[in-house]
């Protein structure tokens, strides 16, 4: 049976968080702990939780010591799982600073807001990993997809959109010098051919953070509640009312329960067919009005927009700004691109102009 | 800027293609145009003058950093080609979702920089004209932009002016040619300087998707008034009948 792997120093927080994530996660995992204490052989303990089960992914607090493991931290869990190809996710309940809130391509950060977001955060990748290892599992044509982009183009059915996967542009092994080693044991001369078992495993974790850590991170093809608020510039407010209208873009992929996505060239053929109906006489500012507009006549009211912006007080939206997570819009002293920072298939992100002038020159933005 | 309806559109459709095609330059390893290459500020959108006239977009201008050649050495990308133009688009296309051009102008410059310093060796423009007598429908004419030389060393800092190798170019000769609207120099750059029979799978996928793009762009053949032009590009159409100096 598949399972996840909690490992933290506690006892009591690790217990509660197990039968939370049991209950949650009812048959579809068994839900293994591991508490380290001192004297005890770590990485052998490790390699015997995952050589005895099907672990599918693992989570750790960071700060491992508090029983005697001095040195033991969740980041050397998270070396040991990447180093296997195994998703993993870390947190820190104790000190909160102890780790920056934007995980690398291959590592998953964990909430601690509450118990329950912990929980509804865990099962959602569990699952959403597991869906996509039952769709590579089943469809062996992902396997020979020329790219981790396309294979996502493919599992999803959005074939048309490759090229925007394929934007995302993570050079994987800079990101998981892990998987350099994985690749050269299995070239060497002395290994055997690689079955497909070992090629759906490195297929699985490569696409699931693909998709997890940077197609939805950031917004570009598929588009969360705040990135879709901020594209139809109008407040977070109405998000309930203009989701009525676009049930045709919903997104059913994996890691949906994360947020309530929708696939944004669906949205645009939706809002094509409301735009039919704003005036020809009428100009706007920006792509943003024109699209709240079109919504404001398909449900005959005024919305609101989003009120941080300084400059257009909301009234231009269309872009998320994924490090200030204010809408800008496309007006030069508004908002820029970058290519550095931002994935360049993520096309509904731009960097709030004042963050990108105040930051680009030391951070290269 | 004021966006009406078919400007709107114009601008979403240039900046969908563009995001595209920037797409398939990163998998060509072009390294990112500049001074930008956002759409929105790569395509300026005039306000449209006349109900049913066509929509024109002034295209900034645009820095590729390439090879001179497919085979140059690796990472040998010494050659800088500045280009900036002109779009005229359809405006009932537009308003069914299609780009479709009515008129063009492209100026194209090409620096190479190398120990000597930055040099202009080519320059051109162009453009198309179905009206003038004896013009070829679509024609290139050598024009000497040194003075674009700055645009390059200031978006690439190379710290040299440019020196020109073509002043004084004979620019009058007009020379017939495809359409090469800005997006059909990009494909020319392409392949000119990204791919040849040596190109591995990944090169040539990426150069198949960009013809595969250019269908999402109409040419303005469809307009000409001898009709041969909107489907076939020989000699023999070049040039429209010059009626007798009676009909004039």
């Amino acid at each position: 049976m598949t399972a996840v792997l909690l490992i933290d120093d506690s006892p009591e927080l690790l217990e509660s968080l197990r039968a939370r994530l049991a209950a949650d996660l009812g048959a579809q995992a068994t839900v293994l702990t591991w508490v380290p204490v001192d004297g005890e052989q770590t990485e052998v303990t490790f390699k015997n939780y995952i050589d005895n089960n099907d672990v599918r992914l693992v989570v750790t607090d960071y700060d491992l010591t508090r029983r005697g493991q001095l040195g033991f931290f969740g980041a050397t869990v998270v070396d040991w799982c990447q180093m296997r190809a195994i998703p993993v996710g870390d947190f820190s309940r104790g000190n909160t600073t102890s780790l920056a809130d934007e995980p690398n391509l291959f590592e998953l950060r964990v909430p601690v807001d509450s118990e329950d977001a912990t929980v509804s955060y865990i099962s959602a990748v569990f699952r959403g990993f597991v869906e996509i290892r039952a769709t590579i599992d089943a469809r062996a044509e992902l396997l020979r997809q020329r790219s981790p982009a396309a294979a996502l183009a493919m599992m999803l059915d959005a074939k048309r959109l490759e090229s925007q996967f394929s934007q995302y542009g993570a050079r994987y092994a800079n990101a998981n010098p892990g998987l350099i080693d994985a690749l050269t044991e299995v070239a060497s001369d002395a290994a055997p051919p690689p079955g497909d078992l070992r090629k759906i495993e490195l297929l699985t974790y490569i696409t699931g953070h693909l998709l997890v850590n940077a197609v939805l991170r950031f917004p570009g093809p598929i588009a969360g509640k705040k990135a879709t608020c901020a594209y139809l510039a109008v407040g977070q407010e109405e998000y309930e009312t203009i989701r009525t209208l676009l049930q045709a873009a919903n997104y059913s992929g994996p890691f949906r329960e994360l947020d309530d996505y929708l696939w944004v060239h669906k949205v645009d053929e939706t809002l094509e067919g409301l735009e039919d109906h704003v005036s020809e006489n009428e100009v706007f500012q920006s792509q943003g009005t024109r699209r709240r507009r079109a919504l404001e006549i398909a449900l005959g009211r005024t919305l609101a927009r989003s009120p941080a912006c300084t400059r257009c007080h909301g009234e231009n939206g269309g872009f998320l700004c994924p490090f200030t997570r204010r809408a800008v819009c496309e007006r030069p002293d508004c908002s820029t691109v970058s290519n550095v920072w931002i994935p360049a298939g993520a096309r509904l992100c731009r960097f709030e102009k004042d963050f990108y002038d105040e930051w680009a020159p030391i951070l290269g933005m | 800027m004021a966006l009406g309806k078919v400007e709107a559109i114009a601008q979403r459709l240039l900046v969908r293609l563009w995001d595209d095609i920037k797409a398939v330059l990163s998998d060509l390893n072009v390294p990112t145009p500049r001074p930008t290459d956002d759409g929105y500020r790569l395509f300026e959108v005039r306000p449209v003058q006349a109900a049913d006239g066509p929509v024109e977009v002034d295209i900034a201008r645009i820095v590729f950093q390439l090879p001179e050649r497919f085979s140059a050495p690796t990472g040998r990308t010494n050659l800088y080609v500045h280009v900036r133009g002109r779009l005229g688009l359809d405006a009932n296309a537009l308003q069914e979702g299609r780009l479709r051009t009515t008129s063009f102008n492209t100026e194209v410059a090409y620096f190479r920089h190398g120990r000597a310093g930055l040099k202009h060796v080519f320059g051109a423009h162009y453009d198309s004209d179905a009206k003038s007598l004896a013009h070829p429908v679509f024609h290139a004419q050598m024009k000497c932009y040194n003075e674009r030389g700055s645009d390059v060393s200031d978006s690439f800092s190379l710290d040299c002016a440019s020196e020109s190798v073509i002043t004084g170019v004979f620019g009058t000769a007009r020379i017939p040619t495809a359409q090469l609207d800005f997006f059909s120099v990009v494909m020319q750059l392409c392949a000119d300087h990204l791919i040849d029979e040596n190109a591995d799978d990944t090169r040539r996928l990426a150069f198949n998707r960009m013809r595969e793009l250019r269908h999402r762009f109409q040419g303005a053949g469809y307009a000409w008034p001898f009709g041969q032009a909107a489907e076939c590009m020989r000699s023999a159409h070049w040039y429209d009948d010059a009626p007798p100096i009676a009909l004039v």
